[in-house]
């Protein structure tokens, strides 16, 4: 499957899905104008990733600094998705990111990963 | 409010729900399971809600946080300003104001760079300087000094000079970089400047005379206009906005050469001011380095200032003289002023118009000018005869023109300067009882 890369810009996250490696992932800050605009063609691609993921192994990295609510709701869905696939077999780990001195995206991290029952969660330190 | 009570009516409803469930309200498993997946996902969606809330309390508090800190920063940014803008006001006290304007604006970059333009350039520095330092206190040195350069640089100022150094008592200063009039008008600027600071000094001298100086300061003057090479030089660390070349050590080398109180000019400065400025002939000085002589001028003053002498002579007076004269000597006589500026005539079709030979004669280029027959024949308006100038009060003040065949011209025209100057003589004499 063709990858799906989207730069950032000063409001929008950088999106990097390298379906054919396994390996997704989005970073920097998300609080777009219109945020399903934003995100519409990345349920999309990931929708159809993961309906062919069968039992294979799936890495999703958030390596986000700031995000406002609308993409908070976003990013559940994107949890919700992956822990779907999870349920469905696939062996999907998540990893959040978080800067050592920002305790709200640690917070945030935390309660997400609580959302997960299926997928394997992982919460990391971003490296300097 | 409390995020509990905020959600009071929604945890009421599952707990109502929970209750259905409980109480088997709800016989048919289907409806059952369909009513308990309905719970749990309004259990999910108040759960999202509740976490949407408290990242855009978050968010909320963060941006607050990031609104005290872009105070503060522009607080702080206000206070450098503030200090930059202090700092640069004192080093603009090193600069000229127009390099410091460059600069500032961006029109100039501070690098080692350098180009070559025609710019008139002045020296002065205070006669006997060095003698006077030796017998005075260094307080009342550096009073005199200070008010001197103060009042000097003003003048600098007014005129538009960029000043590039002051070396003890001189001054160096240049007109047109990095602003330029134009090489004639800068010329002219340079002169006129020259010309207030020999009479602002003649003023000083007076106050400095009455404050206890027993030697008041005199000053020498050079100018010289030519091409210059200006831009900054020395190191990437330390440089001078300067100008060097020929020019600057020609202007400085006149400048040595000046009478005391006086401002001695090149014929490159003296042609391009000379409609403007009374000057003399000051002949001809041999400089280090040039294989020709440089031929200089003394100046007098600007043309208009001489008009108080010939404003007291009225136009009248002189048309007077000239009437008188021509009777006697049944010759056309006529006198002119700056430019060859006909003003008065027995002629009085020839007033208000140009004479070529005046104009030389004015502008001290010659003594006297001479129009021979065939002179006239070739030249409208020109007429045989002889110019010759009337000096009043040390300048020249006009020409006196006597046109008749040459032999008999010359012979009059000697009697007419000796005329025209004794009716301004007593003209002014009565002018000034």
């Amino acid at each position: 499957m063709e990858k799906l890369e989207i730069k950032a810009t000063n409001r929008t996250p950088e999106v990097s899905f390298d379906f054919d490696n396994n390996h997704l992932k989005i970073s920097g800050e998300s609080y777009p104008e219109d945020v399903t605009e934003f995100y519409d063609p990345i349920f999309e691609a990931l929708d159809e990733y993961l309906g062919n993921l069968g039992n294979s192994n799936c890495r999703f990295d958030f390596e986000l600094i700031y995000f406002n609510s609308s993409s908070a709701k976003a990013i559940m869905m994107l949890m919700d998705k992956l822990d779907e696939a999870a349920e469905g077999g696939g062996a999907v780990e998540v990893y959040w990111y978080y800067d050592a001195e920002d305790d709200t995206m640690e917070e945030l991290g935390e309660e997400f990963g609580e959302d997960l029952d299926h997928a394997k969660f992982h919460l990391e330190k971003m490296e300097d | 409010m409390a995020e509990k009570s905020l959600f009071a009516k929604e945890e009421a409803v599952i707990e109502a729900g929970r209750n259905v469930l409980e109480n088997g309200r709800l016989r048919e498993a289907e409806d059952r399971d369909a009513f308990e997946s309905l719970l749990t996902n309004y259990q999910k969606l108040l759960k999202t809600t509740r976490r949407l809330m408290r990242l855009s309390d978050r968010n909320e508090r963060k941006l607050n946080e990031m609104a005290e800190e872009q105070r503060l920063a522009a607080e702080e940014i206000s206070r450098k300003n503030k200090e930059l803008e202090t700092l640069s006001n004192k080093l603009a006290k090193y600069l000229s104001p127009q390099v410091y304007s460059s600069i500032f604006e961006g029109k100039q970059e501070v690098a080692l760079a350098s180009k070559r333009k025609k710019l008139t350039v002045f020296f002065s520095d205070i006669v006997g300087f060095t003698e006077t330092t030796d017998k005075m206190e260094s307080e009342d040195l550096t009073q005199l000094l200070n008010q001197y350069l103060t009042e000097m640089s003003q003048i600098a100022f007014d005129h538009g000079a960029t000043i590039d150094k002051y070396i003890g008592d001189a001054i160096m200063v240049f007109f047109g970089d990095p602003e330029s009039r134009g090489v004639r008008e800068d010329a002219l600027a340079c002169v006129s400047m020259a010309i207030a600071m020999r009479d602002r000094i003649k003023e000083l001298a007076v106050s400095w005379r009455q404050a206890g100086f027993e030697k008041p300061l005199t000053c020498r003057i050079g100018i010289h206009t030519g091409y210059c090479t200006v831009g900054n030089f020395g190191s990437e660390d330390r440089m001078d906005y300067t100008i060097i070349g020929g020019s600057v050590n020609l202007a400085s080398r006149l400048e040595h050469e000046a009478d005391h109180g006086g401002i001695l000019i090149s014929y490159e400065t003296y042609a391009h001011v000379k409609e403007d400025i009374n000057c003399e002939p000051a002949g001809q000085i041999q400089v280090k380095g040039l294989a020709y002589p440089i031929t200089t001028y003394r100046v007098i003053d600007q043309y208009e200032s001489l008009s108080a002498t010939q404003q007291t002579l009225n136009k009248r007076l002189l048309q007077e003289i000239c009437e008188q004269l021509a009777a006697e000597i049944n010759a056309v006589v006529s006198i002119f002023a700056q430019r060859g500026e006909i003003i008065a005539s027995s002629v009085a079709e020839r007033i208000g118009k140009f004479h070529e030979g005046g104009a030389q004669v004015m502008a001290g280029e010659a003594d006297v000018y001479e129009a021979t027959a065939d002179d006239a024949a070739e030249s409208e308006g020109m007429m045989e005869g002889v110019t010759l100038p009337i000096e009043f009060d040390g300048q020249r003040v006009f020409c006196v023109a006597v046109a008749a065949p040459l032999d008999i011209a010359r012979q009059y025209g000697r009697i007419a300067q000796h005329w025209v100057l004794s009716h301004l003589k007593e003209a002014k004499r009565r002018t000034s009882s």
